[in-house]
């Protein structure tokens, strides 16, 4: 049951109900980083060199196409989230804060597909 | 600070997402992809990543501790943000070390 008047309906007023979606999707993706950001660094800690065959060895590898596809996706939603947060709250302008706010998700939905995208195509050898 | 690293690190990850399409090129070691490590400009963007890394790591966990409903004693606040910047601190160095 609302208990918000009509009015205040209409006008938009109290809560939009998404705010726990996203505190829970920000801390879910929180673990998730936690423990593939530390893998990715050890493993490119691992690796000796960032040169051409090294790192393209690296990228023939099943599990760390896998693992770096999981970390690409978890960063571009928690990032997604993060900066969202952030424009919400310190852009005061209706209509600025808007545009970033679809501008952000644009960002993010863009750098997700770029990223999985590179990642397969290493992968197979495109 | 949390918040700073944080749009730090978004930009990162922008940076890194290109760069793996970049890697997509044949011509990688004559193209910006493979200075990319070499160059005195990326090497300091590596050194400031490295750091927003795992300051953002560290306090995120801290955050998780509060979130949890634990930590909020005056004593586990500054003892919780000296622990933060010891450890990102030491292992920022630590990674660096191990990669260059």
């Amino acid at each position: 049951m609302s208990l918000n008047s009509p009015l205040s309906k209409v006008i938009g007023l109290g809560s939009e109900k998404k705010g726990v979606d996203h505190w829970w999707s920000q801390r879910v993706t929180a673990v998730a980083i936690a423990i593939l950001g530390i893998w990715l660094l050890a493993s490119s800690a691992m690796l000796g060199d960032f040169s051409y065959k090294n790192v393209m060895f690296w990228f023939k590898q099943p599990l760390n196409t896998f693992l770096l596809i999981l970390t690409i996706l978890s960063v571009a939603r928690h990032s997604h989230l993060g900066v969202e947060s952030i424009f919400e709250d310190y852009i005061h302008n209706k209509m600025t804060k808007t545009i970033l706010l679809v501008a952000n998700v644009l960002l993010h939905a863009c750098l997700a597909a770029l990223g999985v995208f590179s990642t397969f195509a290493l992968f197979i050898g495109v | 600070m949390h918040r700073a690293t944080g749009i730090f690190l978004s930009l990162g990850f922008m940076v890194f997402t290109i760069w793996l399409f970049c890697l997509l090129d044949n011509s990688y070691p004559k193209t910006m992809a493979a200075s990319f490590f070499s160059g005195i400009i990326v090497k300091l963007l590596i050194i400031a990543w490295s750091f927003s890394f795992f300051y953002h790591f560290a306090n995120g966990i801290r955050h998780l501790v509060w979130d949890a409903g634990y930590g909020f004693e005056k004593k586990q606040i500054y003892s919780g943000g000296i622990f933060v910047i010891v450890f990102s601190f030491l292992t920022t160095i630590l990674f660096l070390y191990s990669i260059f």
